[in-house]
């Protein structure tokens, strides 16, 4: 008879027999590291159609699926991994139930390292591709520095981009690696082979992936809309609606002689009369061409064919444009101007804490609302000034979420000899403007 | 033996200062790393885990409400993350193949098999039973440090025991 009281009591000793070893405070250091990475995310895709651009997507919300796609995934191998890469995107998963996930199959294995392009989901505005890495007894974390999307000519098509290297087992330098890379596509170059190519820490691997320009330019439907109206005086003027298969483009432009700038519109959506309703990915939600000219994605509804749609929206971020800049000190460490941006101050000025030991980095508190306890938008914008007006570039930004109420917004900035105190610009801000918006589009 | 953290020590934590938190982390690295060995029975993978759950700690480490609670609650994310690496390996194996890890030397095999039958338990009483006899907490401790009243802890302990005793029965029938 086993005397259970006993055994336990031996299973605890056991636990603090046991050895430690000599890496698990090295363990510890990296996964902190770590954190760390996950946390910074730049603010670059915001910035042009043009610019080549990346933002980590960050998987939030859980992932539902219809039951008639989860019976259709059951059927077809390999369908798990890129149902979790869709993260739960309702126009892509139609998508695909529609036969639209073009097989590929383009492999390549240089040192050792194998990188399969195995699919896509493609479009005139975006093309989604879904790619493996594979790395057999290696265990090195295959870091993507960068990627391009040319045309037969050798020029880039490709507007903002984004990818995910966190998914599934973030911190695991696991093989296979399975990944998802999206594209906007600049219409006017596009060719057929288009040319992927993915650049690597350890090399750079290019594909020759076949895009079929007639057929893709006629999959999409517009809806000229041209229609001002207003949140709380700020007028705006939604310009079009465009439905792709992968994603809904809805253009809107802000009157320039509006008092505030628009910078986000936060519940953007179309709906139909069945109270369907259309909302934005997780992921690229908009992208700019100037300040007052949006473009912002909502899931598509391109298979769905509903048979009216409406445009819902009742509140926006905005911040007053007399309010947009903010100067700092740098060697009094203190806000000089800031007439209105009250949300903000600056917590401090130190260096040694960024990657490039000699930064310096500004920590600014900023209060938010409710809300926002969960999103880190970044505040400002990538380039400042110093006051002989020379525009510079800063390091890196990031937004630490210290409480309900509190985020800490940090900009890292290089350390050098800035004539006066600098200047800050305010690209998102944490105050809203209200209204109710509908608008027929369909 | 429960080494609990003072208040301002954690307040400053709190506050992103990364030298604190390295420092709260390295304060528990080492039963961190036991915990992550004991299920995971080997020094990659159990080094592996305190990589993840350090990363995952300083990620949320503002949810913690009370300065007291942040150690049980590193340890409650640790097993979490063990079960669920213990489940995504179940998943990986083929199914033919006897991995090394669970071939465990004669004069150990009592020991290990009282370990495993409690790291099969429901978490709530898995937590519970490792809690006191892994980690030493008393069971008002846990009550406090889990938030819950102290009869929930033990009629969870009595019940998470019940099992176990159950289960060495059930296996002497055999």
């Amino acid at each position: 008879m086993r005397d259970l009281e006993k055994e336990l009591t031996k299973m605890s000793e056991h636990f603090y027999k046991t050895d430690v070893s000599n890496q698990s405070k090295s363990a510890i250091y990296t996964g902190i590291e770590q954190a760390k990475k996950r946390i910074k995310r730049k603010r670059r895709a915001m910035q042009s159609m043009i610019a080549a651009a990346a933002i980590l997507l960050l998987f939030l919300s859980s992932i539902k699926i219809s039951p008639t796609f989860a019976d259709y995934i059951s059927r077809v191998p390999g369908m798990q991994t890129i149902v979790t890469l869709l993260n739960g995107d309702h126009g892509l998963e139609d998508a695909i139930n529609h036969h639209h996930l073009q097989k590929l199959d383009l492999s390549q294995t240089k040192n050792g390292t194998t990188v399969t392009i195995d699919s896509m989901i493609a479009d005139s505005d975006q093309v989604i591709f879904f790619y493996t890495i594979k790395q057999p007894g290696k265990k090195i974390n295959p870091q993507l520095n960068d990627f391009d999307v040319k045309n037969k000519d050798g020029h880039s098509v490709m507007g903002a981009a984004e990818f995910n290297y966190l998914l599934g087992h973030g911190s695991k330098n696991q093989s296979p690696i399975h990944d998802r890379l999206s594209v906007s596509l600049d219409a006017k170059k596009l060719t057929d082979p288009l040319y992927l190519s993915l650049i690597f820490k350890m090399g750079t691997w290019t594909f020759k992936v076949p895009y079929d320009v007639t057929k893709y330019e006629k999959m999409k439907m517009s809806y000229p809309v041209h229609q001002t109206v207003s949140l709380e005086g700020q007028k705006l003027t939604v310009q079009s609606v465009t439905v792709y298969p992968t994603r809904i483009a809805v253009h809107i432009t802000y009157d320039p002689k509006n008092t505030k700038q628009i910078t986000h519109l936060d519940d953007l959506q179309l709906v139909d009369k069945q109270g369907r309703g259309w909302t934005p990915p997780d992921g690229l939600v908009g992208t700019w061409s100037n300040e007052n000219d949006q473009t912002f994605y909502l899931q598509s509804n391109y298979f769905a064919h509903p048979r009216s749609l409406y445009l819902r929206l009742t509140r926006a971020r905005a911040i007053d444009k007399s309010a947009r800049y903010v100067t700092v000190d740098l060697k009094k460490k203190k806000l000089v101007g800031n007439p209105a941006a009250k949300q903000i101050a600056l917590k401090s000025i130190r260096t040694g804490v960024s990657d490039h030991k000699n930064d310096l980095t500004l920590r600014f508190a900023v209060h938010v609302p409710s809300i926002d306890r969960h999103s880190g938008y970044g505040i400002f914008d990538i380039t400042f000034t110093d006051q002989s007006g020379k525009q510079y570039d800063t390091r890196s930004e990031g937004t630490e979420m210290f409480s309900k109420s509190i985020h800490y917004e940090i900009v890292n900035i290089p350390n050098r000899n800035y004539k006066g105190p600098i200047t800050l610009k305010i690209m998102d801000y944490p105050e809203r403007i209200h209204g109710d918006v509908r608008i027929k589009v369909k | 033996m429960v080494n609990k953290m003072s208040g301002n020590f954690f307040n400053r934590v709190k506050k992103r200062d990364d030298q604190l938190f390295t420092d709260l982390m390295a304060s528990c690295h080492s039963e961190l790393y036991r915990l992550a060995w004991h299920y995971l029975k080997n020094e990659h993978d159990a080094l592996d885990a305190l990589q993840e759950v350090s990363c995952r700690v300083y990620k949320h480490f503002h949810k913690v409400e009370n300065p007291k609670y942040v150690k049980t609650w590193m340890i409650r994310i640790m097993i979490n993350y063990c079960l669920d690496e213990l489940k995504r390996q179940r998943k990986a194996m083929p199914v033919d193949s006897v991995p090394d890890r669970f071939e465990t030397p004669p004069d150990q095999a009592a020991k290990l098999d009282i370990e495993q039958l409690v790291h099969g338990l429901d978490e709530k009483y898995q937590l519970i039973i490792l809690l006191k006899y892994y980690h030493q907490y008393t069971l008002s401790e846990i009550a406090e440090n889990l938030d819950i009243p102290l009869g929930t802890v033990k009629t969870r302990l009595n019940h998470g025991l019940e099992r176990l005793r159950n289960q060495l029965d059930r296996e002497e029938e055999h």
